[in-house]
């Protein structure tokens, strides 16, 4: 009985292990970014405040530095739109669209 | 009958029917069966199954003397159950004459059925060992014989392949470590192994300790038998059929099944000729399992000792024909076996302190050794914060380590599992990739609503889609380049799109989204094509006459039309190349000059292709230097020809009335991370293509382009349709756009949008987004998910992954896929 009892005993302690092992290799990473940084992403905001807030968030986003140029440039603010325009190209000096308005071409 | 002999023999009729069973399943699998078995692309295995009942004969031929003494000497029991079986093959041979089952092979149940019928033979055959085998005596099992064995494995695997690390990290493309990065990666993955290798330890004494409560010693051998094929099973399912795509249950069947009779079959062979310890006393469950391989001191410590040139070698022997490491980690597993049988005869031939062990002392460094490979991952954690140096970040350093380190490689994909929103993505994943049994009906896809009579006769099209083709290996796309002299010359003169890419990694949903022009259900294939098919539309639409290469995709997919000439028909599909093709399409089109309609001419070779790669003689490296030789060696020949060509369309004048295009169905992995060939993945260097548009004279003034926005494999039939005069409409996010636009048009705004990327052969997909600069993998095959982003050089630069970048592109991918979906009317079982 004692036996009996021993080995029941060892394959339950095996099987815990085996299962906190598991557990500990289980990957579950989160998903839920928030709103915020989600929707700069998506549907960026179209005001300057707003574009340079997610630009805050998200420095390499080219996309958003380019529409919070365009906003510059609709509030008159040339140079810094330019600057802008700058840092896009400096992350992508491959982009000829980005190059282009860089140098102020249609 | 000698143990070596009868070793052979049941080796040989295993391999007969395991290779039966591994027919069935692949002509099962329908991406495998409609990309490798049906259009033939491995020369001799059509050949073997044609010849595959008479093949039977010969495995009746090599058993029969295995099973005479038995039938003439055994006992009643023995003599019966060894006739019967004789009788029963016969019979079968008989009927396999009359019903060669292996030829009717395909994508259906019945197959399947098949892949599990074909093992009953061995699996008799195992019984009939078992019951004509001599009588032997177990003692039982030593108490440290088990954990020695278990943790000298662990030892001596983790050291071979951590003596590789040297012969592997220049020749991996990609890996740069530094060493502190390197000693962190070497730490966790020898406190890996300790803790797998005490698991199996603890498995194995809690399987032996419940065996022990039975009065007969063999229950012991019984266990450890049918742990073994636990574990076979394990890894069948979790390293083969996943990469295989098949579903969970029928996965689970397969793999027990094939494991019991693995299993079955080297233990007949075991108890035929069970091995005598050197010490004469009788052997226990371990001795007699390791039987068959059972050698003596000398080979087992020089085995030990050759561990790291084994794993070398089987690594070397599978790395280029590999299916995404599949073959690599079987390579793993062979090299675990050798190393746990070796230790285990070792650690009964050893004395002193050793052999004083007791069971419990076994248990309590076993558990210490789970504790330290628990710890193993938090405290790499610490180090790297402690340090403050970002790129000792753990998840990075050994996901890169794991390409040197083929082992602690296997350990992690053994180890991890998926939950919560992972899993329940992956699951998605699954769900909508590698339809095969599904009726779905096609989609018309048309892009215009009828043809109308064009302003000008439709240009001549060219289409070379060199299969496997890398755009970095043309000087184009790369001034490192010097061996491709015809395809910078055709640049100059063409529009070389920057940034294109394939909508599909692999052939068999690449070639046929281009012609579709668009995202397909992820099925191969929905049929009749016919009303997908875009690109015939176009042709049959604008009354071109057609070449195009015989290829197994062009002759399901396109429907036969008088207007077709076929090339390179007496050619084998993985012998086409360009110079094959061009040379006869000149001959076609000199034959036919007078013909006035405009020519489509199409043609993938397949000279770049890992598969025929692996018969070219050996290039020298210093013909190509820092290239992979042998693929720049071919890429050179398939530039030579491509400028051949060019010349003759100049000479003849059709250069100027044509639009020639060269392009890739996807790119491929050579040496990037340890990876080789293309397989279900979609890593930058295999979805990033060649483009290179020529067009004639009088339409490359008409038309405007932005040759650095994304382009896709799916937007070339649309661009065919504008510049024959079809001005194409959009028809949604999963279609494409004319690359070239009316001169004065603003060309198309991509910017912000997203494309979904997908394996051809996996329920693998991406999304590609801020103009091709990020591509983000979920790969469900895996269960991993990889970021990478453009750098200012170009290259593509692996990230780590936030939670930003998961939740958009996660969503984004399940939007899109959903779309297809609903396109086809296709609703996944719960």
């Amino acid at each position: 009985m004692k036996q009996v009892f021993a080995a029941v005993l060892r394959l339950v302690v095996t099987l815990g292990i085996l299962g906190v092992v598991l557990a500990v290799n289980r990957s579950q990473s989160g998903d839920e970014a928030s709103a915020d940084t989600v929707r700069c992403d998506v549907e960026p905001p179209r005001d300057i405040g707003g574009l340079e807030a997610c630009l805050a968030r998200s420095p390499r986003d080219v996309e958003l530095m380019l529409d919070l140029a365009a906003a510059y440039d609709a509030a008159g603010r040339r140079d810094d739109a330019r600057a802008q325009y700058g840092r896009a190209v400096a992350i992508d000096p491959r982009d000829a669209d980005l190059r282009r308005r860089l140098d102020g071409r249609p | 009958m000698n143990r070596i002999l009868l070793g052979i023999a049941r080796a040989l009729n295993a391999a007969y029917f395991v290779g039966t069973c591994a027919y069935c399943l692949l002509s099962y699998s329908s991406f495998a069966y409609q990309q490798f078995i049906k259009p033939q692309l491995v020369g001799w295995i059509p050949d073997a199954a044609a010849a595959h009942h008479q093949w039977f004969w010969l495995t009746v031929l090599v058993t029969l003397p295995t099973l005479i003494p038995a039938v003439r000497r055994g006992t009643a029991t023995q003599r019966v159950a060894a006739a019967l079986y004789l009788a029963a093959n016969v019979g079968l041979g008989l009927w396999l004459l009359v019903n060669p089952v292996l030829l009717l092979a395909g994508p259906n149940t019945r197959t399947l059925v098949l892949a599990v019928l074909c093992l009953v033979p061995p699996f008799a055959l195992a019984i009939v060992d078992h019951i004509t085998a001599p009588r032997t005596v177990l003692r039982r099992i030593d108490g440290p014989r088990l954990f020695v064995g278990a943790a000298g494995a662990s030892i001596a695997v983790w050291l071979a392949y951590v003596l590789l690390i040297p012969w592997y990290l220049p020749r991996t493309v990609g890996v740069e470590l530094s060493w502190a990065a390197l000693a962190l990666a070497v730490g966790v993955s020898l406190v890996s192994h300790l803790l797998v290798f005490a698991l199996v330890y603890l498995i194995a004494a809690a399987a032996v300790a419940l065996a022990a409560l039975v009065r007969h010693v063999q229950a012991e051998y019984w266990a450890l038998s049918l742990l073994c094929a636990a574990a076979l099973a394990f890894v069948f399912h979790r390293v083969v059929a996943s990469a295989l795509s098949f579903q969970s249950a029928e996965s689970w069947v397969l793999s027990g099944w094939l494991s019991v009779v693995l299993v079955a079959i080297w233990s007949g062979v075991a108890w035929q000729h069970p091995a005598t310890p050197p010490d004469g006393e009788s052997g226990d469950a371990i001795d007699l399992w390791f039987s068959p391989i059972a050698p003596g001191s000398f080979v087992v410590a020089l085995g030990l000792i050759l561990l790291p040139v084994i794993a070398l070698g089987l690594r070397t022997a599978v790395a280029y024909l590999d299916w995404n490491f599949l073959l690599q980690k079987l390579g793993v597993c062979l090299a675990w076996a050798l190393a746990l049988c070796w230790a285990s005869l070792l650690a009964r031939r050893l004395a002193g302190p050793i052999a004083a062990l007791s069971r419990r002392t076994g248990d309590r460094l076993a558990v210490a050794m789970v504790l330290v490979g628990l710890a193993g991952a938090p405290a790499a954690t610490r180090v790297a914060a402690w340090s403050g140096d970002a790129t000792l970040d753990p998840e990075f350093v050994l996901d890169r380590y794991s390409a040197l380190d083929g082992s602690y490689q296997l350990l992690r994909s053994l180890l991890k599992t998926n939950a919560g929103a992972d899993a329940d993505l992956y699951r998605f994943l699954k769900a909508h990739s590698t339809l095969g049994f599904i009726s779905a009906s096609p989609v018309d896809v048309d892009f215009v609503d009828r043809f109308r009579p064009a302003a000008a006769p439709p240009p001549h099209v060219f289409l070379f889609i060199v299969d496997s083709l890398r755009r970095d290996y043309l000087s184009p796309y790369n001034q490192a380049v010097t061996f491709t002299p015809a395809a910078q010359a055709f640049a100059v003169e063409s529009v070389v799109f920057e940034r294109a890419f394939t909508r599909y990694g692999a052939t068999g949903l690449s070639v046929p989204a281009l012609w579709t022009g668009g995202m397909m259900l992820h099925k191969q294939y929905v049929e009749p094509f016919a009303p997908m098919n875009a690109l015939e539309k176009l042709l049959d639409g604008a009354g071109y006459r057609r070449f195009m290469s015989d290829d197994h995709l062009v002759n399901q997919l396109f429907r036969p039309s008088p207007a077709t000439t076929m090339l390179d028909q007496q050619v084998d599909e993985m012998d086409h190349t360009m110079c094959g093709t061009v040379s006869e399409l000149q001959a076609r089109l000199d034959a036919t000059a007078a013909d006035p309609r405009p020519i489509f001419a199409m043609t993938r070779p397949l000279q770049l292709h890992t598969a025929r790669l692996v018969r070219d003689p050996e290039t020298p490296a210093s013909a190509y230097p820092g290239f992979v030789p042998g693929y720049a060696a071919q890429v050179a020949a398939l530039d030579r020809c491509l400028g051949t060509f060019i010349g003759y369309l100049k000479k003849t004048g059709l250069y100027d009335h044509s639009v020639v295009i060269l392009t890739s169905d996807h790119g491929e992995s050579l040496g990037e991370d340890g990876r080789w060939g293309h397989a279900y993945t979609l890593y930058p260097e295999v979805v990033q293509i060649p483009l290179i548009i020529h067009l004639p004279p009088a339409l490359r003034s008409a038309v405007t382009t932005d040759r650095s926005a994304v382009a896709l494999t799916t937007d070339i039939t649309p661009t065919l349709y504008a510049l024959a005069g079809q001005p194409p409409r959009h028809l949604g996010t999963l279609y494409g756009v004319p690359l070239f636009v009316p001169a004065g048009q603003p060309p198309p705004v991509r910017r912000r949008a997203s494309f979904l990327l997908s394996s051809s052969y996996g329920p693998v997909h991406a999304m590609l987004r801020h103009n091709g600069r990020s591509l983000y993998i979920a790969d469900a095959v895996q269960g991993m998910d990889l970021a990478f982003e453009m750098r200012a050089d170009g290259r593509m630069e692996r990230l780590t992954l936030t939670d930003v970048m998961r939740t958009v592109n996660r969503r984004l991918m399940r939007d899109h896929i959903g779309q297809i979906a609903a396109a086809y009317r296709f609703t996944p079982v719960p």
